[in-house]
């Protein structure tokens, strides 16, 4: 649990500790606008297919399963 | 580099069959671990190999996991194929290049210090030192890298460039450097060897192409840290699977849970990533540019600041007479014709240029001189005027200052007009040229930097990629201002020294912005040493070749602009393959997890949407879906995402669409078929 928490600390701090010393890059039609739709939508759908790539066992095994077994008629 | 090695397909046995070869010996862990998602891959592939055996062994059915073991092998062995074909080309590229370079001999100079041709030891090339003075004679081929130090001769650089037309070189001034390989054609040249046999600049460019010094680049070790952390994590959830399959009764087999692991770790990216890069390269090789590392390549796609020197590139870099504007008494038609006479023997562009715009604008024919009474004065630069003395008329025409001189007027007592047509040619960033016979002025011709035709576009399209242009010269800001705002760049640098490119590089950098420049003399050889993708030309100095981190052998300042494209599209095609591969996955569980439980959750199976006929089926599939992406991808990784000039937000929305929900659905549809496949042909 400990483990769960910290270790991931670790890597974020020296991403952020990474980006401090990158220079500022002005911006220009070659940049990536962070205040569109398309960047919400990417960071949106980033989040769901990877973090439901990661949990989609767990959750396959238990309340999916038990819904379709519910619908079934047998319950646990 | 021949233009038989250029031509080569990727489809040809002749990079096939080796690639072939090498991707089984690629197959090699002490290689592979630089893949961290192939790597993984191997190991899971030797694993099932061993239950395989295992099984075999204890005469269970052993045909499952068997299959699984063939095709998680044959997945590694696609990635290293991948990787092989990409290198295809530029091996048999070098083999060209080395096959050259075998059998150079050189003429020693015993003699050195003495002039004349005389006395010749002949050595096998590869037995040269820094220092030798080799002479090189008609037929002869340079027998290495070096220094003009006498002569002048037409050389034959075809070897190197492609370029058919010979190349002058002499001694002295920047155009003193030659190439090992390349041929004299005409007269002589003595040669003063500067690079040691084996690092000359053929054989830089054999072991660039061949790839032997290649690193990863920063964007690729940030991407291979992605997918290692996406491996692991996938890592994690399978092996946690395990443990929730136990509780709940099941007791899932090894060979199972590697299939469930090689099809969700990023393999299809994993496998191709470093064919995009070497493709790169090779992409920019066939635009005969050869970058000295895949770093700058990668580096020009993030490029936002291209300095371009004015001469050469964005003008054709001569003066030319654009119009001829008389004074008041003198008609277009007479100040032609005394222009004329005046620079028929001026062998320069701009003397030419006249004569040129004078026959075709005034329909003159060029007079014939004959007779003694014709002496031509040639330009120099004391007096700043040349012209003619024929049959008594004395023309001239030189600098506004110095004909003023020769008539004997100053600026003031010059006609109004005259002075007017000066000002407004200054004004326009052209040179004016002043017209007078004896004593009499008679107009001035407009010499004027003739922009290259559609280079306005050109710096358009980079534009509306998010990258600034601007114009690097020495002329004066007025000069400078007129002809940026003709050739469109967003800025220009005017009366620039060597110091103030180099300042102004570094000022643009410290603001953030990667700059790229091409530069071809010795003075500009600090500017692209400090610029982040330097480009030198072929054409240039030894100096300025060794600054730049690439060579264009054409030496075609524009190039810039093909290398910014290219080094873009390498980018695109990993995010797009990256993105591919992610969104595949979705597809796999929805095989692979009714799959795992037919016997503790028959209830699953309302997951499996794709209707797939069984369990085994399906997770082979599964692994054989896998396996066939990376190679149907092969030729899109080698070819690159198409890449449209329209902006950073634009072009992502696009392939977002494109491999997003394209690598969503794609597998649905390929394991549904690879399924039906399996069923029909009865494997399992």
């Amino acid at each position: 649990m400990l483990l769960g928490r910290f270790a991931y600390l670790v890597p974020v701090l020296a991403i952020a500790g990474g980006l401090v010393t990158k220079p500022r890059v002005p911006a220009s039609s070659g940049t990536f606008p962070t205040d569109r739709p398309l960047f919400v939508g990417l960071l949106i759908g980033i989040i769901i297919i990877l973090g439901g790539l990661q949990f989609f066992p767990a959750p396959a095994l238990g309340p999916i399963v038990e819904h379709f077994a519910m619908l079934a008629g047998q319950s646990f | 580099m021949s233009t038989s090695a250029k031509s080569i397909s990727i489809l040809s046995p002749a990079i096939l069959v080796p690639a072939l070869r090498d991707a089984v010996v690629k197959l090699d862990p002490r290689q592979l671990i630089r893949n961290p998602v192939i790597f993984v891959t191997e190991v899971v592939a030797v694993l099932v190999t061993a239950i395989f055996i295992q099984d075999s062994a204890g005469g269970v059915g052993a045909g499952f996991s068997g299959q699984i073991a063939l095709w998680l092998w044959f997945t590694v062995l696609f990635a290293t194929f991948a990787e092989a074909v990409a290198e295809g080309r530029g091996k048999a590229q070098a083999e060209s290049l080395k096959r050259s370079k075998s059998d150079l001999i050189a003429k020693k100079m015993l003699f050195a210090g003495q002039p004349g041709n005389k006395g010749c030891e002949i050595i096998p090339a590869t037995a040269l030192k820094i220092g030798d003075i080799v002479l090189v004679e008609v037929n002869d081929l340079i027998p290495g890298d070096g220094e003009v130090i006498e002569g002048v001769a037409s050389v034959n650089e075809s070897a190197i460039t492609g370029e058919s037309a010979p190349v002058i070189r002499e001694a002295g001034g920047d155009r003193s450097a030659v190439t090992g390989g390349t041929q004299v054609i005409s007269d002589w040249l003595k040669v003063r060897i500067t690079t040691k046999p084996g690092e000359t600049f053929v054989d830089r460019m054999i072991a660039l192409i061949e790839g032997a010094k290649r690193q990863k680049t920063p964007n690729e070790i940030a991407l291979s840290i992605l997918l290692s952390g996406l491996t692991l994590v996938f890592l994690i959830a399978v092996v946690t699977l395990y443990g929730l399959a136990l509780y709940s009764g099941t007791d899932l087999s090894v060979a199972v849970l590697a299939a469930l692991l090689v099809t969700l770790i990023p393999t299809t990216i994993g496998g191709l990533l470093s064919a995009i890069g070497i493709a790169g390269m090779d992409r920019l090789i066939r635009f005969n540019v050869i970058a000295t590392s895949g770093r700058a390549v990668e580096a020009a796609g993030d490029v936002d600041t291209l300095l371009l020197d004015k001469t050469g590139t964005i003008t054709f870099g001569n003066r030319m007479a654009s119009e001829f504007l008389p004074v008041s008494g003198v008609s277009e038609k007479e100040l032609a014709e005394a222009v004329l006479l005046a620079s028929l023997a001026d062998e320069t562009a701009e003397g030419r240029s006249i004569v040129a715009l004078a026959k075709s604008d005034f329909g003159l024919s060029e007079p014939r001189i004959v007779g003694n009474g014709t002496t031509s004065i040639p330009f120099s630069a004391q007096t700043r005027i040349s012209g003619i003395d024929i049959e008594g008329r004395r023309i001239r025409k030189g600098a506004v200052d110095a004909v003023l001189r020769f008539v004997g007027l100053d600026k003031a007592q010059a006609s109004p007009e005259f002075n007017k047509a000066v000002d407004a040619i200054a004004r326009t960033g052209g040179t004016p040229l002043a017209v007078a016979e004896a004593d009499r002025l008679l107009g001035v011709v407009h010499l004027k930097d003739v922009v290259k035709p559609g280079i306005k576009e050109r710096f358009a399209a980079l534009r509306a990629m998010g990258i600034r242009t601007i114009m690097v010269t020495g002329d004066n800001p007025v000069t400078a201002a007129a002809i940026a705002s003709e050739a469109g760049v967003d800025d220009f640098l005017a009366e620039a020294t060597p110091e103030q490119k180099l300042d102004f590089i570094r000022k643009e950098q410290t603001g953030g912005r990667l700059i790229a420049m091409c530069g071809d003399g010795t003075n500009d050889a600090p500017a692209p040493a400090q610029a982040d993708v330097g480009v030198a030309m072929q054409s240039g100095t030894r100096a300025a070749r060794e600054a730049g981190n690439m060579v264009d052998l054409d030496s075609s300042p524009t190039k810039l602009i093909e290398i910014v494209e290219i080094g873009k599209q390498i980018l695109m095609t990993r995010g797009s393959l990256t993105t591919f591969s992610i969104a595949n996955d979705v597809a796999k569980y929805f095989t692979i997890i009714p799959a795992l439980f037919p016997v503790t959750y028959p209830q699953l199976g309302a997951l499996n949407i794709m209707d797939l006929t069984s369990p085994q089926s399906a997770i082979l599939s599964a692994v054989i879906f896998n396996a066939l992406i990376i190679v149907a991808l092969i030729p899109l990784a080698l070819r690159g995402v198409k890449y449209r000039p329209v902006g950073a937000a634009a072009l992502l929305s696009r392939n977002l669409l494109v491999y997003g929900p394209g690598g969503l659905v794609a597998p649905f549809i390929g394991i549904k078929l690879v399924d039906m496949a399996v069923t029909a042909l009865g494997i399992i």
